[in-house]
């Protein structure tokens, strides 16, 4: 309650003064009722919305983001409650208002867009009645108009043949297009207030890229407020005007999205704009900057005390403070949200003091050393080769058969996860996949590693064959090849202790003698950086990165040549991921293991790979070095991907690709070209690319290994990936 | 979608083939133990061998079961070579008959070497003639026939070379007579061709008794259908809109209380309070030979124990599928449409919340045919249940086996309706 | 949690109970249900200690009495004391199983049926669900063929064929209870199958058998040990009902259900009393464990 008075004293823009703000949010304080007491969500959050402005709130997963969007709804569930602090909707107090007047302003005044919009849409009926009814009930309107509005509506967030998509179920349409649905419910009372929580974590890259687009077009139209919650830096800093930073449920920093990115306060804003592996980074950096430690659980929140001081380099190191008593009242008092600059808030005792030191300065880390591939080497015939995969083939039967097919007429039908794939990994490189949901990628490695029959083509390892199912290989390949897999909630075995997890691999394989299984397993955990008594934890009692080291340690225990990572970091918060990558790099320094990396993230896979495999649809549709891909020439689908990643810096606004229509299903693969259904480069080629539909194309072999699976030239892909003219890009 | 329900279809038919074999199996593994059971432990090792080869339990397993399903009225047509007819007698016993060509029915029997015709006119009246032309030749010098005996069997007797017969007929006891066949099949239609044979314990065809039972006891099941499913998914869904509340916990307690507790044990207690001790309603059902609804009043108590019993089951699964619903994201989402809570309920988390346990209520179905066994002996009502009991207690298998079809067929025709009605309200089946 | 680090097992497993006790403590549901369930487990337990009179002790003078001094409970038809029936009776349900040759198990034939039928069933459901295609779907569909057998129906065909004694009940109890715990643990087998621990062990060759018993089985126990307890729950009324239609215990044994049958021809005669009792002893049981299983349900789904 304390800061109440100096927030106040914080004057918003001139201009501002004059209307009433769609939203004020002040010292909002919500908790949630436990079994044992009242335990506090939320604190101190401070904001405000204005007309056709766009507030950013990021931070990490577990720091109330979603809880301040549900509390401005008063929707909170059965224990949650607003327990201090105002909001003010259009001047009038929300708190304590009755509950048919928050009805009359839910999906009227206010709305939403949620995370998961499968979730969000109900099974049961069809898209036009969830439309409808959101009219119908805020507006006298007969069912005609309100349908002749949804159809209207439908058609102005860009859904193809908006008439009968009314008729449909909600699992009848894909993941981009119920998000559409979800916005266009949103938007159809024309709301003074827009709170997106997560609307485009579920989706894919390029899917994001296009919903992001829809929403900044919207936000021209309408005029609307909009509160958008978000983890992913690059996505705030694309669409918001302002940010505010929360972490363990508090307001940390808030300001302009300019100021934000390029005068960052607060210790863990930097540090969470510094984890974050950028495209832009010089290849050679191997190193992330990585928050210590993990977020605190929210019963664990000191009242007295900066929650973040356990975490703060700044106080811990005194790196680049002159003057040391700044950090004395660190542990004892509880930091206020004070002025530093104009229009600039932070919560801490540094204050502006922080701002001495340019927060991208940061030191990033030593030297990687890339692997060099000679410039006519176009097979990699020159470099030794630990793996190698010839037109792998992975089928599956289709499962729901028609009754055609179930009665044995009709051609059967397969799902080609992977169609023709070939690969070479070097020993001692890392090769990083990267595609879309759906792309093959996952059923690529399971293929090579004997979870999956393979349907055709051949594997080796070492020269062996290792084309076998894992139950039927020998003792000694199977410990070559080991995976660490993506969630760390299911990664180890909720019943064993971690000691005894990773002790078995070792039993198995012999790797050392009995009596100094322990040891072995310590020596292990000490090198993903965990101590000893680690060995007698069980995985409840560990964080997420924690469980993902673990997974790394049972995996390294067969002492294998080559590991397979399944998008280890994406289920992981920023500061942890981090961590993590940077611990891959130091076991590759000092283990020189062979990698294949699978990832959805461009810019991790840039910063951990020497190799990059792009996927689409069961095929590899480019590869190369690191160094060749992510400069142009591009295959259009890596040229579609890369745009659409989205960068943490506001002033590179700039156009991202958007890719027309869904990917086509696995079963019936689109004839020529796979990608021609959705291509935007095939207008260069003669007669719209007709070529694209007839004939599949061959890998183009460029310099230094760099392959491209299109029709188009590689010169002529060069030059229109030059005329976009993205700085970034053409690094 | 119709794949959905072609593929229950044939499943079911499937399940219905694999239950017939089971309950098949397990009452008939051991045919001397059917015999044992039927006449009591002190028949001599003769007697046992003569029924058991006069009821085809000699016969192999599998044709045993085939004969039952299906009947082997047309085996035996093949053998004697003339048409069988069955026919029931004024006092409701079954007969089966050879027809002659003339029309009237003929059966045999054999008294020292004269196989003598039983000719039944059409008018109702016997007339008995020596009909030795019908002997045949067979190798060295021997004479055999297939005929009808009077004992409903297809059977094959040798000239001059009969076996003594022990049969044990109801009223009379043990009954010993010469002139036995060599070979026996026991004349039925088959269960599908609804003939599931004659009743060890009243010499009466199984399906005329259990038509009434059958009766009897649909009444009493769909009586306390019809109360249960309306009243457990309302309160079940009530209970559940508030997860936590008072209502809920008294509604699913309460259910679970009564759903948990003995169906004989309702009964005594309900028997105390409303017979004893308040004198209210009838402890027994005595119907005679009335039916139910003619008597309304003596349905009262067995229905109050089933409906007890079957509440707080339905109740507690609509109610954790409400709960489930009301956790769920697209009811956040029609609450932050600004939607009015009725509208909330009704439209959004109803439909939703009886779509899941429509398929575990359908095979609770299951659970009320167990429940009428009990409750019918409990109030002494003459349905199917009560029947079934004294079958297995008289180890009367035609019965008992007939009856545990019934209740199969039941049971799984209860499960295809539930895939059919499942099918219709979700579109995730019907837009597949 | 660094207050968490302990070494020692026995102090792990004093967690554990401590765990349990905490779930105990704060569900008034299962607390209720677990004063009831001891109850029945101590005086099964302890019945000789109880009572002055054996089960078949019959006081011509004193049949079908109420309670009175010497008979605490009253008397059945034959004079025998209600109370030493009773608790025998739960004697037989929970604590011994009478073996035909004088030879006596401990634990009773609910807890043997039901045990055998966890065996069984978890090994069904295990492989069902771990192997999956043709022995999944040959498993599931003996198992649904049975479940689509009514239960009492079940009981009666069995009962009828192998005769009734306590062996014959626990058999019937288990082969009645192997559909639902196959089906249980193939559903919760299926979904841990995904879990990546079981892909991390697939990937370093162990074998099925290893997989599914070490990996997947203790995993499936919190669901598995609150089904049983519905189960003996459902054997006790099971068994009760049997005794009921005179399908269970051969006589003179202490048979609730059989109590029951036999009591209630006097019901209605104005001695209620030899029904009334074990019909409350069973009730109680069932709903005890019932209780007790859905507290500890209760309070553990909270906790995640």
């Amino acid at each position: 309650m304390e800061d109440c008075e100096k927030t106040e004293s914080v004057s918003p823009l001139e201009s501002r003064n004059l209307e009433v703000p769609v939203l004020e949010v002040r010292d909002l304080a919500i908790s949630y009722q436990t079994r044992k007491r009242m335990v506090p969500a939320v604190r101190g959050v401070n904001f405000t919305v204005h007309q056709g402005e766009t507030i950013g709130v990021v931070g990490e997963s577990g720091c109330g983001k979603s809880t301040i969007a549900f509390g401005i709804l008063d929707f909170l569930g059965a224990n949650g409650r607003i327990v201090g602090g105002s909001i003010k909707f259009m001047g009038k107090e929300m708190v304590g208002s009755s509950k048919d007047e928050l009805r009359r302003i839910r999906g009227n005044n206010i709305s939403m867009v949620y995370q998961d919009p499968m979730q969000a849409l109900n099974p049961s009926l069809t898209i036009g009645t969830q439309l409808c009814e959101v009219l119908t009930a805020h507006q006298n309107i007969t069912k005609i108009q309100a349908r002749d509005k949804c159809v209207a509506m439908l058609e102005r967030v860009y859904m193809p043949d908006p008439g009968n998509m009314m008729k449909r179920y909600p699992h009848m349409i894909s993941g981009g297009q119920q998000q559409r649905v979800i916005i266009a419910m949103a938007l159809l009372n024309n709301p003074s207030l827009l709170i997106m929580d997560e609307p485009t974590t579920a989706l894919d890259v390029t899917v994001e890229a296009a919903v992001l687009e829809l929403i900044e077009d919207l936000k021209q139209d309408f005029n609307t407020g909009i509160i958008f919650i978000t983890h992913n830096l690059g996505v705030v800093a694309k669409v918001s005007d302002r940010l505010c930073v929360m972490y363990a449920g508090e307001m940390v920093e808030e300001s302009t999205i300019k100021e934000m990115f390029e005068n960052p306060a607060h210790p863990y804003t930097r540090g969470l704009l510094c984890c974050v592996p950028r495209l832009g980074d010089d290849l050679s950096n191997n190193r992330l900057w990585s928050i210590r430690g993990r977020v605190p659980h929210p019963a664990e929140r000191s009242e007295n005390a900066c929650i973040f001081a356990p975490r703060c380099d700044w106080r811990i190191t005194g790196q680049c403070l002159t003057d040391k008593s700044l950090v004395e009242n660190c542990e004892i008092k509880h930091p206020d949200l004070v002025n530093i600059t104009g229009d600039h808030r932070s919560r801490c005792f540094l204050g502006a003091e922080t701002l001495k030191t340019p927060w991208n300065d940061y030191a990033r880390g030593r030297k990687k050393n890339l692997m060099h591939v000679p410039d006519d080497d176009t097979d990699l015939t020159s470099m030794e080769t630990l793996l190698k995969a010839e037109n792998l083939k992975v089928y599956y039967k289709n499962r729901n058969q028609s009754l055609k097919e179930t009665l044995g007429m009709g051609k059967k039908k397969y799902v080609k996860a992977v169609d023709d794939v070939s690969l070479k990994v070097i020993k001692g490189s890392t090769v990083g996949v990267v595609g879309e949901s759906g792309c093959g990628k996952s059923t690529f490695v399971k293929g090579l590693i004997g979870l999956e029959p393979l349907t055709g083509g051949s594997t080796q390892l070492m020269g062996m064959d290792i084309g076998m199912p894992v139950k039927q290989r020998s003792l000694s390949l199977i410990r070559e090849l080991q995976m660490v897999f993506q969630n760390p909630d299911s990664t180890l075995n909720p019943s064993y202790c971690i000691g005894k997890q990773i002790a078995r691999p070792i039993k198995k394989f012999k790797t050392v003698h009995r009596k100094k299984v322990r040891q072995e397993v310590e020596r292990l955990l000490r090198s993903v950086k965990l101590s000893a008594y680690y060995y007698d934890r069980f995985p409840r009692q560990l964080s997420g990165g924690e469980k993902q080291r673990v997974g790394i340690a049972r995996a390294l225990a067969s002492r294998p040549s080559m590991v397979i990572f399944d998008e280890p970091v994406s289920a992981l918060d920023v500061s942890v991921q981090a961590a993590v990558l940077n611990l891959l790099n130091e076991i590759k320094e000092d283990i020189g293991s062979t990698m294949i990396f699978i990832a959805h993230d461009l810019s991790v896979v840039r910063f951990i790979s020497d190799f990059i495999a792009v996927m689409y649809l069961g095929q590899i549709v480019e590869f190369g070095s690191v160094k060749s891909i992510y400069p142009p020439p591009y295959h259009p689908y890596t040229e579609a991907l890369l745009s659409a990643v989205p960068i943490p810096d506001p002033q590179a606004k700039r156009q991202s690709i958007c890719l027309s229509g869904d990917v086509p299903s696995a079963m019936d693969q689109p004839s020529g070209c796979y990608f021609h259904t959705r291509c935007p480069r095939r207008n260069v080629l003669p007669e719209n690319g007709r070529i694209c539909e007839e004939k599949a194309p061959v890998f183009q072999k460029l310099k230094n290994g760099h392959k491209i699976l299109c029709h188009i030239p590689a010169d002529k892909l060069l030059e229109i990936a030059l005329e976009r003219d993205d700085k970034r890009m053409t690094l | 979608m119709l794949v959905f329900i072609l593929r229950r279809f044939v499943l079911l038919f499937l399940t219905m083939v694999l239950v017939s074999i089971a309950v098949f199996v397990i009452a008939e593994s051991s045919p001397g133990n059917i015999a044992k059971n039927v006449l009591g432990a002190f028949i001599t090792p003769e007697q046992e061998a003569s029924f058991i080869i006069q009821n085809g339990l000699d016969k192999p397993m599998h044709k045993r079961y085939l004969y039952w399903v299906i009947g082997n009225d047309r085996i035996a047509l093949k053998k004697i070579g003339m048409p069988l007819k069955k026919i029931t007698t004024r006092k409701g016993f079954e007969e089966w008959w050879a027809v002659k060509k003339d029309g009237s029915l003929l059966r045999w029997k054999v008294e020292k070497n004269d196989l003598i015709a039983i000719n039944r006119l059409p008018d109702g009246t016997r007339k008995d003639y020596k009909d030795n032309d019908r002997w045949q030749t067979i190798g060295n010098g021997k004479k055999e026939f297939w005929g009808v005996d009077t004992q409903n069997h297809a059977v094959r007797w040798v000239k001059g070379d009969t076996e003594k017969v022990w049969a044990f007929v109801t009223g009379k006891g043990w009954m010993e007579s010469s002139g036995g066949p060599k070979e026996y099949i026991p004349l039925k239609k088959g269960i599908i061709r609804g003939d599931p044979g004659i009743s060890f314990r009243t010499g009466r065809p199984v399906s005329k008794s259990l038509f009434i039972r059958l009766r009897n006891s649909i009444v009493l099941a769909a009586s306390a259908f019809v109360i249960v499913m309306p009243l457990a998914l309302l309160l079940g869904m009530i209970a559940g809109l508030e997860e936590g509340s008072v209502k809920d916990r008294v509604l699913s307690i309460g259910g679970m209380m009564f759903s948990v507790v003995p169906e004989f044990a309702t009964g005594i207690f309900l028997t105390l309070i409303f017979s004893v001790w308040l004198d209210w309603l009838p402890g027994a059902a005595v119907l005679g030979a009335s039916a139910p609804w003619e008597k309304p009043v003596m349905l009262v108590l067995p229905v109050l124990t089933l409906t007890l019993i079957e509440l707080g089951y339905v109740l507690r699964i609509t109610r954790s599928s409400m709960v489930e619903v009301m956790k769920s994201p697209y009811i956040r989402t029609a609450f932050l449409k600004g939607l009015p809570y009725r509208q909330v309920i009704m439209k959004h988390a109803v439909r939703n919340a009886l779509i899941a346990p429509i398929t575990v209520i359908m095979l609770h179905v299951n659970w009320l045919l167990g429940g009428i066994v009990i409750v019918e002996v409990v109030f002494g009502y003459p349905g199917l249940g009560a029947y079934l009991l004294d079958s297995a207690l008289y180890k009367d298998f035609n019965a008992l086996e007939a009856g545990a079809m019934i209740m199969v067929t039941a049971a799984v025709g209860t499960q295809l309706i539930a895939d059919i009605i499942y099918t219709f309200l979700n579109p995730r089946i019907r837009y597949a | 949690m660094p207050d968490a680090i302990t070494t020692d097992s026995t102090a792990k497993k004093k967690g554990r109970l401590k765990e349990i006790l905490s779930i105990l403590l704060s569900s008034k549901t299962a607390m209720v249900g677990f004063v009831i369930v001891m109850f029945w487990v101590s005086v099964a337990v302890f019945a000789p200690y109880l009572t002055q009179y054996t089960p078949y002790e019959q006081d011509w003078k004193a049949p079908n009495q109420g309670p009175t001094a010497q008979h605490i409970l009253g008397t059945d038809e034959l004079g025998r004391d209600l109370w030493a029936r009773l608790i025998y009776g739960a004697r037989v349900v929970l604590v011994v199983l009478p073996v035909p040759e004088k030879i006596v198990l401990p634990g009773g034939t609910a807890v043997w049926g039901v045990v055998i039928a966890l065996v069984i069933g978890a090994s069904l459901g295990l492989i069902g669900g771990y192997k999956g295609g043709w022995i999944d779907e040959i498993v599931m569909r003996l198992l649904d063929a049975m479940m689509a057998i009514p239960v009492i129906l079940l009981y009666l065909i069995i009962v009828a064929a192998i005769g009734a004694s306590a062996i014959n009940v626990v058999i019937a109890i288990a082969i009645v209870g192997v559909p639902g715990i196959a089906r249980l643990v193939r559903s919760l087998t299926l979904d841990i199958k995904t879990r990546e621990y079981i892909r991390a062990a697939e990937t370093r060759g162990v074998s099925a058998w290893f997989i599914m018993f070490a990996d997947i089985l203790p995993n499936t126990r919190g669901p598995i040990i609150i089904d049983a307890m519905l189960r003996v729950g459902y054997a006790i009324f099971a068994m009760g009902t049997l005794g009921f239609l005179g399908l269970g215990m051969p006589p003179p044994s202490p048979d609730w259900g059989s109590m029951v049958a036999k009591g209630r021809t006097f019901i209605l005669m104005g001695s209620p009393w030899a029904a009334l009792w074990p019909s409350i002893a069973i009730a109680s049981l069932v709903v005890g464990l019932n209780l007790l299983a859905d507290g500890i349900r209760e309070e553990s789904s909270r906790y995640r």
